[in-house]
């Protein structure tokens, strides 16, 4: 009988499709194709090497710690690649590469005030107290309060707190210095 | 007017910080953040990572947001591990089961061979020990009867001898038959 036929098989190779079906949505969902990645080389590599750690070991207990490692791995692996990449020169700049947050649709004009904009908020987070620029920080890096608080170390309410202060404070800071009014 | 988002203005500002030779994020520290663990001496450190890298954040949060996929593959692997045992004992028992068979089927033919050997071996020998029995007996009276002869015969030379010794005092030790 071959492999193909092999029921388990079949049932491992569908497991692994949508397993890697979810995976290449939430590479897509949380922007890592800006970092260089790609959704379906990640899926490809993820599901390869949880094959061959399947085929060694059927009967292993594969938890789910051990799969997250394989996917953690692999991502790692594909953001280094892409750094490497990103750093080898190329013929035409931003031609065939890769752009963090593509404004192609921006003209030059729109790219020197978001440019400007960039440097005005590094100034203003810098100017902000030590305690709530790191909490900020992770907001606006996406992370949801019971998330910054645990990595601050300290509980969601006063990371809630923390952060609502310290938007207001960045706020009032960027009118301050007449670069206008922003959205979370 | 839309407002600029000071989000996407922070992530544009840190993108360009990705996975640096010294980077603090490797895969475990990643995994521990995933899910709340940082440990309490690197707290500091992996925060201010995530915070300074576009990267490390996205990393870390689609880690998180995967978590329950990952999960749930986890517990398929383990009933369709359980699955494959099961049928990999009972293909191993199905193909266990004919050598039995055939094995036993040899050792019975061989002890019909060896039970055949021993009965062809032994049936002759059970005329054996009854030839012995009668031959030694013929030749022994055969023998004792000339070995009583002898020493008969030999005896009366001893006896002269004696007498001999004891009647004349000449050593006729060496004539037994002289006398």
């Amino acid at each position: 009988m071959g492999r193909s036929n092999d029921p388990n098989h079949q049932r491992l190779e569908q497991l692994l499709s949508d397993y890697g079906a979810k995976l290449r949505a939430l590479v897509a969902a949380h922007g890592l194709a800006r970092h260089g990645i790609d959704a379906d080389d990640v899926e490809q590599e993820v599901r390869i090497r949880l094959w061959r750690a399947i085929e060694r070991d059927r009967s292993a207990a594969f938890h789910a710690s051990y799969i997250q490692r394989v996917v953690a791995s692999t991502v790692i692996d594909a953001l280094r690649r892409a750094q490497v990449r990103a750093a080898e020169p190329l013929p035409e700049e931003s031609e065939d590469g890769f752009q963090p947050f593509p404004d192609q649709n921006r003209g030059p004009e729109e790219r020197a005030s978001g440019h400007q904009h960039v440097e005005k908020l590094k100034a203003c987070l810098d100017a902000l107290p030590e305690r709530r620029r790191l909490p900020i920080s992770l907001h606006l890096q996406g992370f949801a309060l019971q998330e910054i608080a645990d990595l601050v170390g300290t509980s969601a309410e006063a990371a809630r707190k923390l952060v609502s202060r310290g938007l207001d404070e960045l706020k009032d800071r960027l009118r301050g210095i007449g670069a206008g009014d922003f959205d979370d | 007017m839309t407002k600029p988002s000071l989000s996407q203005l922070y992530q544009s500002l840190t993108s360009e910080q990705t996975l640096s030779a010294r980077a603090l994020i490797d895969v475990d520290t990643a995994l521990r953040a995933a899910r709340g663990r940082v440990v309490p001496h690197e707290r500091e450190e992996v925060a201010a990572a995530l915070a300074g890298s576009a990267a490390h954040a996205d990393l870390v949060q689609f880690l998180h947001a995967l978590e329950p996929a990952s999960a749930e593959l986890a517990r398929d692997l383990a009933h369709s591990g359980a699955a494959h045992e099961r049928r990999e004992r009972g293909h191993r028992a199905a193909q266990g089961a004919r050598p039995r068979r055939w094995q036993f089927g040899a050792v019975a033919a061989g002890v019909v061979a060896a039970l055949a050997l021993f009965i062809a071996r032994t049936g002759p020998m059970t005329h054996q020990p009854f030839q012995a029995q009668v031959a030694p007996a013929d030749r022994g009276d055969e023998i004792f009867s000339g070995s009583l002869d002898h020493s008969v015969a030999h005896q009366a030379g001893g006896d002269h001898i004696f007498r001999a010794g004891s009647e004349d005092g000449n050593d006729r030790f060496h004539t037994p038959r002289g006398g």
